[in-house]
């Protein structure tokens, strides 16, 4: 028996020396390096970047051949984290990462990067200098999952990712419900207790998740030319604004460009979610076509896009949107007057996907050659407009691929937006931090586990928008909704038909292609 | 002695069922035209498997994938499938033991792989239920080794294997498993107890109840039937129902009668020696069993069609008229290889009228009307013409429907590569470069990136490149005259593009037109006029009461105008104009020609409508 506990406690000990030997000698000691005076190619491109105090590592390939790889992430005060690795993945551990970031938020943080080639000795690159911002971002992420696809559709899926980590974990899988469409998941004020999206297909209809209660509805009425489509959270949270299309998709034989999505008509709507009940007005139902409604965060403007009226004599690349807004009265309903926000006469561009800060103090928006689709469209960049001055500037964040989707951070600090800037073929979500001085920041890619991920990911990070948390409605709970009963909404009787131009419905024979 | 010699038997007669076996795959079924016809990817790497493991179920599938790859090479898949099946008689001889006596086992442990092998003969059958019944066969065939130990111990090891079916092997797989242990409990004479049955119902059926409830990507019954539930695309084989309740009916059977079953082989109650004439009788049973399976398995119609398919993707065109020959025209993707494969083959519009084009010029060209199975010929005839971006369209739609179907990713990454757009060519590549089976295709293109020599040099890319369009305008599925017209403006080498046009205006009956581009024959060299042209000139220059056409320096030959002369007499002078009647004789000796094809074959004419599904 006692031989047999010294056997035990010689094994322990010899195991614990392994592991403090290991603890020790695993990172090298570099007394000698040659310095190389460049910056090291990494991928995500994480350099010289701000980043939010409660992102997930940012974990990174170091492209540049060798046999070992030594990484050292340090802040002013000295301690860091030091990662070795025999391939050329930089995997940060995340418990590390994360208690260095809260200790050193708002300053700078140095990456150090080395690399010992076969035969050779130690080399290092310049010094990465990162900042840590002091504002937090949003912890969640909500996007769709679709193939870089042009008419039909299999699986899909909306999926919430914590920013915070690599979690990633479904709101709603079309694999539940008959693999319909799934598409314009979208929350009040970043709040995930009041999301709305649509479903096309079998079953079809548009879901509402408000306050714990879950409806299926739909949206269709006589008097609008399609079902609601494009939509917008009033800040009250009882009201949504939409817009009603009438869509065309169109696919080029040459070119940049793979597919064009034009409108033939479009209008703007509101629906009332206590009265269920739709209305419109004259000023926004015209025979132009207005889209893409989106609400300041007072609740007193309504900004949307504008086109000129649908000409078939007109080629689509020479139609181009406005930017207008109409002020309402949420309690009254009573609707202002239009006013013209920036003109694309003004521009030379179409303007498209209007999306207004949180603190009101500033308007992203798209611009491109044409049209207001701008995900299809490499020439689509975002611009920022002061709404204190209307004054607007492209920011440095753009790239010669397509930037669109945009979405803001509830504190208004951050934003993140859709980009193909990595390969021109899929988008993924880029977060910006935006200073005081209105300065938007180089943008950063969102990290995954895995630096390779993006490697070989062949799926569009579709329409992605900030959530304050996650959403915890139950999946299944969604997808039975859509089998559950369908409330059909009705239609403003108020509202002088006569009047409206454009939201009447419209006739097939009236739309010429 | 007598054990030893019935193990022989045994040993003999599973070698002659696989034996048997080996071949009938190899040689007729063909494990390379499963892989064509499933197009199954699997790809190395754990963002790949993470895919899975989130599905109920998922695992099977993985592994399914895994295994189904090597199908791309017959001898490999061969081999890997008699695996499959060889492990499940093993653990299904092994269960049956329990239960029946070996002279019993000798024939009946055949039944799962006899339907297996049925199942198998079906080229849209996956591997994933033969996964899920080996996992559950392994999984009861464990928990059987600790049938008498300690109670406690047993349902632990059930809960935990319960566990894992549900979660990575799906419902069918815990529902399979935990019957089968049941009945083992039920049979337990040391230790089992039928409380112990109502326990394991009542886990099991909890199980199902949590995942079918939480799981975001199942609904309940998918979570419980998953392999049975019909979808859009998938209809379980009725074979799959026999195949998984044959265990626990067996099992049951084993178990009340199991008693009563007396020793078949052995004769001589005293001496207890083996019958070698009834044990070589019996052994005979299950290989005339498997030949009847064959047999009725077998569907050479089926195998036709994949193979008119995998021929025309490997551009075998001679093997591809052959293969049409045998299947049947009304099979809209049979015409449309088949006019394909004579275009290769320089005949097409010599030739046309050879085969009836029973669905006019939706017979030679598929986007109106279109549905998932159509996909990737899209992409192949678009390909053909060099319309690369349209080419790439229908690919991402194909693969849209299924996930990494290999043939559209190869797609995909040849047309960005032809476009130039590398960076795109190599996320494609990238993927390819994980699959074992597609690697070394990938490495080869991979290396074309950003190398405009490679490419150039490459008679295929090359060639493309010289074709595909420069000038930018809309795609037009509903009027594909309207893209060849374009192309061929565009280009008027463009040979395919010319002879498609034309046979699309021959097919709907638009002759003006067809007379209107005769210009374009000097530019392409033909020696020539091509037979349906000259009929066509001739229709028209009697329509119209002239005598010559302007052909440059062709014209018309001597054959065809006789023929025409002749069809003429028939119908006009002897049938007096009668087509009905004119139709026995005009079809025994001008049924190849396009002015039967107007009076009696065209969908105009007959007024045939496509009744396939169409867009979703």
């Amino acid at each position: 028996m006692k031989k047999k506990q010294y056997i035990l406690i010689l094994i322990a000990l010899v195991a614990l020396a392994g592991i403090l030997l290991f603890s020790i000698c695993r990172y090298p000691r570099i007394a000698e390096y040659y310095e190389i005076n460049s910056m090291p190619e990494i991928f995500p491109d994480y350099t010289s970047v701000v980043i939010p105090p409660n992102i997930a590592p940012l974990n990174f390939l170091v492209k540049e051949e060798a046999e070992r790889y030594y990484v050292s992430i340090y802040s002013e005060g000295g301690n860091g984290i030091r990662i070795v690795s025999g391939n050329n993945k930089i995997i940060i551990p995340p418990g590390k990462w994360k208690r260095f970031l809260a200790s050193n938020a708002g300053s700078s943080f140095y990456t150090d990067i080395y690399i010992r080639t076969k035969g050779g000795g130690w080399k290092k690159f310049r010094t990465i200098i990162n900042t840590i911002a002091a504002e937090r971002i949003d912890s969640y992420v909500v996007f769709r999952l679709i193939n870089p696809a042009y008419i039909l559709w299999e699986k899909m899926g909306i999926y919430q990712r914590n920013v915070e980590n690599f979690s990633m974990k479904p709101v709603l899988v079309n694999l539940t419900t008959e693999k319909n469409c799934m598409n314009c998941h979208t929350f009040c004020a970043n709040n995930p207790d009041k999301m709305m999206l649509h479903m096309r297909g079998s079953p079809g209809g548009t879901i509402l998740f408000d306050e714990g209660n879950v409806q299926m509805l739909n949206t269709s009425t006589l008097f609008t030319m399609s079902s609601c489509v494009y939509p917008s959270w009033h800040p009250g949270g009882n009201i949504i604004a939409f817009s009603v299309n009438k869509i065309k998709q169109k696919f080029h034989s040459a070119g940049i460009r793979g597919q064009t999505v034009v409108d033939r008509a479009s209008d703007l709507v509101l629906y009332d979610i206590k009265k269920n009940m739709i209305t419109t007005s004259p000023l926004v139902s015209t025979r132009k076509l207005e889209n893409l409604p989106v609400w300041s965060p007072d609740g007193k403007y309504l900004y949307f896009i504008s086109g000129p009226e649908y000409n078939p004599e007109v080629p689509d690349t020479l139609v181009k949107y406005d930017l207008m807004r109409i002020s309402y009265d949420a309690g009254t309903g009573q609707w202002g007057k239009v006013d013209t926000v920036l003109l694309s006469e003004e521009t030379g561009k179409s303007i498209s996907f209007p999306e207004i800060s949180p603190d009101g103090r500033y308007l992203l928006f798209c611009m491109s050659d044409y049209g207001y689709f701008t995900i299809y469209s490499p020439s689509s960049d975002l611009y920022l407009m002061d709404l204190e001055t209307f004054d607007y500037s492209k920011p440095d964040i753009n790239s010669p691929h397509v930037e669109s989707f945009h979405s803001w951070s509830s504190n208004s600090k951050w934003f993140l937006f859709a980009s193909k800037r990595i390969d021109g073929l899929n988008t993924m979500i880029f977060f910006s931090y935006i200073d005081d001085k209105g300065i938007a920041h180089k943008p950063v890619l969102l990290p995954q586990r895995d630096p390779e991920f993006y490697n070989t990911f062949i799926y569009n990070f579709n329409r992605p928008v900030f959530i304050t948390e996650k959403v915890k409605v139950n999946p299944k709970r969604l997808s039975r909704a859509a089998y559950g009963k369908i409330q059909k909404v009705n239609f403003d009787p108020s509202v002088d038909i006569d009047a409206l131009s454009g939201a009447t419905r419209i006739k097939k024979e009236d739309i010429k292609d | 002695m007598n054990y030893k010699i019935r193990k022989v038997f045994n040993v003999i007669t599973t070698v002659v069922v696989f034996a048997v076996l080996f071949l009938y795959f190899l040689k007729s079924v063909d494990p390379r035209l499963i892989d064509f016809s499933q197009q199954p990817i699997f790809l190395t790497g754990m963002n790949f498997f993470n895919d899975y493991l989130v599905l109920p179920g998922g695992l099977a599938e993985y592994i399914s994938l895994f295994i189904s790859q090597f199908f791309h090479f017959a001898l490999a898949g061969t081999i890997l499938l008699l695996l499959v099946l060889y492990f499940i008689l093993f653990l299904t001889r092994k269960l049956l033991l329990i239960f029946f006596p070996p002279d019993y086992v000798h024939i009946i442990q055949f039944i799962p792989v006899f339907l297996l092998a049925y199942l198998h003969s079906k080229y849209s059958y996956t591997l994933k239920p033969d996964i899920i019944i080996l996992v559950s066969l392994l999984f009861v065939t464990g928990y059987y080794y600790f049938i008498n130990k300690r109670i406690v111990l047993r349902i632990a090891l059930f809960i935990v294997a319960a566990a894992v079916s549900i979660m990575f092997f799906g419902g069918v797989s815990l529902m399979l498993f935990s019957s089968l242990a049941i009945i083992l409990e039920i049979g337990n004479k040391k230790g089992g107890s039928a409380l112990i049955a109502v326990l394991y119902f009542i886990i099991a059926a909890v199980f199902i109840f949590v995942v079918g409830t939480y799981s975001p990507y199942m609904n309940f019954d998918k979570v419980m039937f998953d392999i049975f539930i019909p979808e859009k695309y998938y209809k379980p084989f009725l074979a799959l129902y026999p195949l998984f309740l044959s265990y626990p009916a067996l099992m049951t059977t084993g178990l009340i009668f199991s008693d009563r079953m007396p020793d078949i082989m052995l004769k001589g109650d005293e001496h207890k020696t083996i019958n070698r004439i009834v044990a070589s009788l019996i052994s005979i049973i299950p290989v005339i069993l498997l030949l009847i399976t064959i047999r009725f398995s077998y569907n050479k119609d089926d195998k036709a069609l994949i193979e008119l398919n995998y021929y025309a993707n490997n551009n075998d065109w001679y093997f591809v008229l052959k293969a049409g020959e045998k299947l049947p025209l009304k099979n809209r993707i049979v015409l449309f290889q088949i006019n394909r494969a004579m275009y290769f083959r320089g005949r097409l519009l010599d030739d046309l009228f050879n085969y009836d084009q029973i669905w006019g010029e939706d017979g030679l060209i598929l986007t109106r009307y279109y549905n998932s199975r159509i996909l990737m010929p899209i992409s192949d005839y678009y390909f053909d013409l060099g319309y690369i971006k349209e080419s790439l369209h229908w690919a991402n739609e194909a693969l849209t429907k299924n996930d990494f179907q290999p043939d559209a990713v190869k797609r995909i990454a040849l047309s960005y590569l032809i476009l130039g757009e590398y960076k795109k060519a190599r996320k494609y590549l990238n993927l390819l470069s994980k699959s074992i089976t597609y690697r070394k295709w990938a490495r080869h293109y991979l290396k074309y990136l950003d190398n405009e020599d490679l490419i150039t040099s490459d008679p295929l890319l090359r060639k493309k490149r010289d074709l595909m369009p420069k000038h930018d305008y809309f795609a037009n599925i509903n009027e594909p005259g309207i893209d060849l017209y374009n192309l061929l403006q565009e280009n008027p080498q463009n040979k395919m593009a010319f002879e498609y046009f034309i046979a699309v205006l021959l097919l709907k009956h638009d002759i003006g037109h067809v007379i209107n581009n005769l210009h374009y024959l000097s530019g392409l060299n033909y020696s020539h006029i091509p037979r349906h042209i000259e009929e066509a000139v001739l229709l028209y220059l009697l329509r119209r009461g002239e005598s010559e056409a302007q052909l440059g320096s062709l014209s018309i030959s001597a054959p065809t105008r006789d023929s025409f002369s002749n069809y003429n007499t028939i119908l006009s002078a002897k049938y007096r104009g009668n087509l009905q009647l004119a139709r026995q004789e005009l079809s025994e000796k001008y049924r190849n020609t396009l002015w039967y094809y107007l009076h009696y074959i065209s969908p105009i004419t007959t007024k045939r409508e496509i009744k396939e599904r169409s867009i979703e």
